[in-house]
């Protein structure tokens, strides 16, 4: 029995618990799913492996006031920490099993082809074997790495009560605004219509906002009539004014988990808004989302000495 | 899908299909209806259409999944209220249907009724054979549209196709269709729901990216002293869907929803139009953001009647 499975078996079993969070594999090559156990048994099918992608935090709003024990990577700790400074949860209902995390892979960097003729793949170290009918191909596990894995400071879990180690070895993190400074060095004009490029193809499924842990508003902005804000006409100022107010409204609270960019079926990539947001936020406020459950929410809050130039 | 030219070619190496299905053309993400001003006695309105209905369209390379999926959308909007937006680009478009040749993996056509090299819904088949594109008609708007680009019917090509299919792999995954709707009833209120229902995020990507869904919301686009009346695609996986002016939402939560879903697929709408509102087409399977996959969702549900 793999280590996550063991400990969540026990879990349930001293009664601990009525539910475990966690991953099981999926029917898709690299793609591990949620798995949600509730007896002993159901534990049996935990995992943890690079492709355990998803963002499990984004179900704990709605088993709120259940004893619910989570597996976390370093991200997710991080959005499961402002879900508690924001009082979505209590401390005391949460059993957290901390993942050390190498850094996830995602298909999402393959091309679409090769991605859709693989019949099955493995991560075997720092390698992945991609399987199509007969034909076998190895990548290094670099190549397949999620963005935000790439810049991530916060590897391991900054909140747990247990600890499954990682035996993979440590990346160098590369500059985690590298994507802002991109963006950045384009002119005014061209950087509006890369970003109404970006978003031209948006179907308004919600899939992003539905995969964020942090978006949990039971009523949201494009849900209200009085004003109405998106939609009926569907067109691409819709699509971009919905992406940047849910920005907005991330601002300060946004921990680069990546579960919107890999839940979006059109493949809208946004990161570079979000971390633009995280680095302003950083800078004025000296303030980093999700380290710490005791510290008030920045935007929640205010000291006298806060900047206020951005006041004219 | 995307305009084409003759300029473009055609490259088909490693086409499997389209990311959204081809509904998008008869049933676009919104359309406007009609178009009014001022209030009143002074209220005047005109119909608008898009500049999309009822243009002449070849749509080239539709699957035979997706093709079926057009039979289905057709009992819907040929109901007892006839839909004037989509049953005119019906008429005006012409579909010529790609057999798959070598299926995806996760298609499951076969299981629901479908298969490789289905017709049904194909004004035009085609199929990319030995190397060669073999084209004969199917409905006599096909027959129309192969006479009048001169390309010589190839009847010949329908028997090769059978062979060759022969030698390929089925695109089945033993998901027990024959035993909806009647696996489904009394099912309403079955524990089985409680568990399945738990990864699904809430999104609408299964339902946007599904060639059969279909509802629609109609809403006004409001300007100054006027506006624009349209409909829209809307998505039962959405909360709004069904809440009602009092506030009060009879689905009020996601495993309402995702059971509607299923229902409706599985057992509301064949037992209204004799047809599974699934064609295995796979979108969701592959485009769910947590892998919630239908296939095995449709096994739970039968595999739970037998225990």
């Amino acid at each position: 029995m793999t280590e996550p499975a063991s400990l969540a078996r026990s879990l349930l079993e001293e009664g601990r618990v009525e539910v475990v969070v966690g991953y099981r594999p999926g029917t898709l090559p690299l793609r591990a799913r949620p798995h949600f156990a509730f007896s002993p048994e159901q534990a049996a099918q935990f995992i943890w492996d690079r492709t355990c992608t998803p963002d499990l935090t984004v179900y704990l709003p709605r088993l709120k006031g259940r004893r619910v024990a989570v597996f976390v990577k370093g991200c997710d700790a991080r959005s499961l920490v402002v879900l508690l400074q924001e009082r979505q949860l209590s401390r005391e209902q949460l059993v957290v099993i901390g993942l050390e995390c190498p850094g996830v892979v995602t298909p999402d960097k393959l091309p679409p082809e090769q991605y859709q003729a693989l019949t099955s793949a493995t991560v075997e170290g720092e390698q992945v074997l991609l399987r199509g009918g007969s034909q076998l191909e190895r990548v290094p596990v670099e190549q397949l790495l999620a963005d935000p894995c790439r810049t991530c400071q916060h590897p391991d879990p900054v909140i747990q009560d247990y600890l499954i180690p990682t035996n993979c070895g440590r990346r160098e993190r590369e500059d985690p605004y590298g994507v802002v400074a991109q963006f950045e060095r384009l002119e005014r004009e061209e950087r509006w219509v890369r970003l109404e490029r970006e978003v031209a193809d948006c179907i308004g499924c919600y899939a992003c906002r539905q995969a964020c842990p942090l978006c949990y508003c039971p009523d949201c902005f494009t849900d209200r009539f009085q004003p109405r804000w998106v939609g009926p006409i569907w067109s691409t100022s819709d699509a971009l004014f919905f992406h940047l107010a849910r920005a907005l409204h991330l601002a300060g609270r946004c921990v680069d988990c990546g579960a919107c960019v890999r839940a979006c079926p059109l493949g809208i990539d946004l990161r570079h808004v979000y971390k633009r947001l995280e680095q302003a936020v950083k800078e004025r406020f000296g303030y980093v989302p999700g380290l710490d459950p005791e510290a008030p929410p920045v935007l929640g809050t205010f000291r006298p000495e806060d900047p206020g130039d951005f006041i004219k | 899908m995307v305009p084409w030219s003759a300029e473009d070619g055609l490259d088909l190496e490693g086409y499997r299909n389209t990311l959204l299905p081809p509904k998008e053309i008869f049933f676009p993400r919104w359309e406007p209806m009609l178009r009014y001003s001022g209030w009143g006695r002074n209220l005047r309105w005109e119909e608008v259409r898009a500049p999309s209905a009822g243009r002449p369209a070849v749509l080239f390379g539709v699957r035979p999944c997706d093709a079926r999926s057009l039979t289905v959308l057709d009992a819907v909007f040929q109901d007892d209220h006839p839909d004037p937006y989509y049953l005119q680009r019906r008429r005006a478009v012409v579909v010529v249907v790609l057999a798959c040749t070598t299926p995806g993996r996760s298609c499951f056509c076969a299981d629901v009724g479908g298969g490789p090299a289905d017709e049904r819904g194909a004004d035009v088949m085609a199929a990319e054979l030995e190397g060669e594109i073999r084209m004969w008609p199917v409905t006599d708007k096909g027959a129309q549209l192969l006479a009048e680009t001169g390309w010589e019917p190839d009847p010949g090509g329908r028997e090769l196709l059978e062979q060759h299919m022969q030698r390929t792999p089925t695109p089945a995954h033993g998901v027990p269709a024959g035993r909806y709707p009647e696996a489904l009833e009394g099912r309403f209120e079955d524990p089985v729901w409680d568990r399945l229902h738990l990864p699904c995020l809430g999104c609408a990507s299964c339902t946007y990216l599904c060639p059969t869904c279909h509802c629609f919301d109609v809403a006004d686009e409001t300007s100054d002293g006027g506006g624009l009346r349209v409909r829209g695609w809307d998505s039962c996986m959405f909360a709004l869907y069904t809440l009602h002016a009092s506030g009060h939402n009879p689905r009020p939560s996601v495993k309402e929803r995702f059971r509607n879903r299923f229902m409706h697929k599985l057992s509301y709408f064949p037992k209204r139009y004799g047809l599974l509102a699934c064609v295995g087409c796979g979108r969701c399977v592959e485009h769910c953001p947590v892998n919630v996959d239908v296939r095995e969702v449709m096994k739970e549900l039968v595999s739970d009647v037998q225990s």
